[in-house]
């Protein structure tokens, strides 16, 4: 835009410089035509004149001859010899006007004038002069041959001059022509000037138009892709909060505790989720995940699974069966993958029983002991209809805490093996925290931006192994005949020895859960 | 007889921006008879990544294709470990043992009616 406005006053100036340039110019042509049209035309008038008192003069000498001719009173010479002394200077001036008033055509004639003039004088007027009486003969005859010669003579300057009038008025109209073509190109060029200009002010409010239409369009449409986006994030942070934020269970042995937390820099909900639920006996269900992608869909799938898990849950809560069931259920559908952890913490026996899909292994955390990663590894939920899932115990002792978390908490720096480095950091700094879950995610993003959705729970078993008012009831709620079958799916690899090896180790330690 | 192996290479961090790239890499054609996924030079791979490859996993399963996958880092076998796929598919270190381990199953393929 501002180029187009620049390029039109640049146009704008040269063609006004233009216009300018042919103005003056134009006027000091005219200006020239004019001026010489009429100083031609004055000097043919003063060359008539000056040819009409040629004229006259010759005649006045002839009247002084005549005179004395006819009277010999040589008083009548006067008018001659007063004629005879201008003649020769106008004879003289003539000559010169005569190319100025562009008539030279006429310059035989004059001079054929003056020596018909020179003749007369010393053929007639001085033998007149010299004897009056004897020459009337001399004048009658001869001096009127000649001053027919002279008459001629002018007549024919005359009309030379006449003629070059003639040519100087025609000039003149020229002049006249010439100045209106002058005026009319002048005008017309004026006009296709303004209307240039009007044309280019056009387009350029044409363009200007056009590129506010387009500015208005792509406000309207950023404003409706604003409205748009907001109302899918409202949707989704309204599932989202309903899905996620089911309050945890709150037990005197086994102590809760988890964190959310959605990309910092994205609009679109994630797919993560955890849960938990109360069994009978103590025991809690809990349950993480994350569904690939973000947005509402993603959201969607993630609440079909973690609903699909509290009910297989309510019917059997064995790891594996859940998940297997889950993955039935998804791969029905041509949808997204699902990781997730399925699992019960028992802590009258300070069991963690889970099974994973797909998903980032479990940290365990015993007192006095380093974190570790329990073993994971199977397909997601989704991928694979033929896929299976292996269920795993881990004998755990009082005050041990299980960390459940999704890969946004070890893939945020695109280098799990860091990432996991990291979040054991964050494990043992969480050691002796109320909220271990807030503690972790505090200590691993430290105020950084978050790329990914994160989601974090942990479960510890209380420290003094106390089974809270709750367990005197135990009856079972969801059938726990599944607990056998549970057991007994796990295989000896499920277990890392090493955990096994510590349970006598350990009995009493630790201070996680208080 | 020379058995015939695809290799397929992926390289850099495979993110859900490039599902469309992985998925184009990851493309079963009736010629293939094996296939080795060279993932030496990945070092990264989201969930979306990794589904893709679970997807052509089955894919090959279907058609009997044996499928191996070279590995070059701990970063990518931890995320293959995460998705189970390092049951789920024939994983190396070394190209020569992937190699050899596709010749024997297409070899054994042949030789079996």
């Amino acid at each position: 835009m501002i180029v187009a406005s620049r390029r039109s006053l640049i146009l704008t100036a040269i063609m006004s410089f233009a216009l300018l340039c042919l103005l003056v110019g134009g006027g000091i042509a005219i200006r020239r035509y004019i001026a010489r049209a009429f100083a031609s035309s004055e000097e043919i008038h003063r060359t008539q004149s000056l040819a009409q008192d040629a004229l006259k003069l010759q005649l006045d000498e002839e009247t002084g001859i005549r005179g004395i001719a006819a009277t010999h009173d040589r008083l009548f010479l006067q008018p001659y010899f007063e004629a005879h002394a201008s003649l020769r200077q106008a004879f003289d001036q003539l000559q010169r006007d005569l190319v100025d008033a562009q008539a030279a055509e006429a310059e035989p004639a004059l001079a054929d004038a003056r020596n018909a003039s020179r003749t007369w004088v010393s053929r007639v007027a001085l033998p007149v002069i010299a004897n009056p009486g004897a020459n009337g003969e001399l004048i009658q005859v001869y001096g009127k041959a000649l001053m027919d010669r002279y008459r001629a003579d002018f007549a024919r300057i005359d009309s030379a001059l006449t003629a070059s009038e003639a040519r100087n008025a025609q000039a003149v109209r020229d002049s006249i022509d010439r100045i209106n073509a002058f005026v009319g190109i002048f005008v017309a060029a004026l006009l296709a000037f303004g209307i240039a200009y009007g044309i280019q002010q056009l387009r350029v409010a044409e363009r200007l138009a056009e590129q506010e239409r387009i500015a208005e369009q792509e406000r309207r449409e950023r404003a409706g892709l604003r409205a748009a986006y907001e109302a899918e994030k409202r949707i989704a942070d309204t599932l989202q909060e309903a899905f996620t934020h089911r309050p945890l269970p709150l037990l005197d042995s086994l102590h809760l505790s988890a964190s959310y937390a959605a990309a910092t820099e994205s609009t679109l909900v994630g797919g993560d989720w955890y849960d938990a639920m109360a069994l009978a006996e103590n025991r809690v269900l809990f349950t993480i995940g994350d569904v690939t992608g973000h947005g509402i869909e993603a959201a969607v799938t993630m609440n079909r699974a973690r609903q699909a898990v509290i009910s297989y849950a309510l019917m059997n809560v064995d790891p594996t069966h859940i998940l297997q069931r889950v993955n039935t259920e998804l791969v029905g559908y041509e949808t997204r993958l699902v990781t997730a952890i399925v699992g019960i913490a028992d802590p009258t026996t300070y069991e963690f029983i889970y099974a994973v899909a797909g998903h980032p292994p479990p940290v365990l955390l015993e007192p006095g002991r380093p974190p570790q990663f329990l073993q994971c590894g199977s397909v997601p939920l989704g991928a694979l209809s033929s896929a299976s899932y292996q269920t795993r115990r881990v004998q755990t002792v009082p005050g041990a805490t299980l960390v459940l978390y999704t890969d946004g908490a070890v893939e945020h720096s695109r280098n799990v093996l860091e990432g996991e480095r990291l979040l054991l950091e964050a494990v043992t700094e969480a050691r002796d925290q109320l909220n271990p879950a807030s503690s972790i995610h505090r200590a691993i993003f430290s105020g950084r931006s978050v790329a990914d959705d994160v989601a974090i729970l942990t479960l510890a078993f209380a420290a003094d192994g106390a089974l809270g008012l709750a367990s005197a009831s135990g009856k079972s709620q969801i059938g726990f005949g599944s607990r056998s079958r549970a057991v007994s799916d796990i295989g000896g690899g499920g277990v890392s020895p090493n955990i096994n090896s510590r349970i006598t180790r350990y009995t009493a330690w630790g201070k996680m859960a208080s | 007889m020379q058995p015939s192996i695809s290799v397929i290479k992926l390289t850099g961090e495979l993110e859900i921006g490039r599902k469309a790239e992985v998925r184009g890499a990851l493309q079963l054609t009736d010629e293939q008879k094996s296939i080795l996924i060279d993932c030496g030079e990945v070092t990264y791979a989201d969930s979306t990544a990794l589904a893709e490859l679970i997807r052509f996993r089955n894919q090959a399963d279907a058609r009997q294709v044996p499928v191996a996958i070279l590995i070059g880092n701990g970063q990518f076998a931890r995320l293959l470990d995460y998705a189970g796929l390092a049951q789920a598919f024939a994983v190396f270190d070394t190209r020569g043992a992937a190699l050899a381990f596709l010749g024997s199953q297409t070899a054994g393929s042949q030789t079996a009616p």
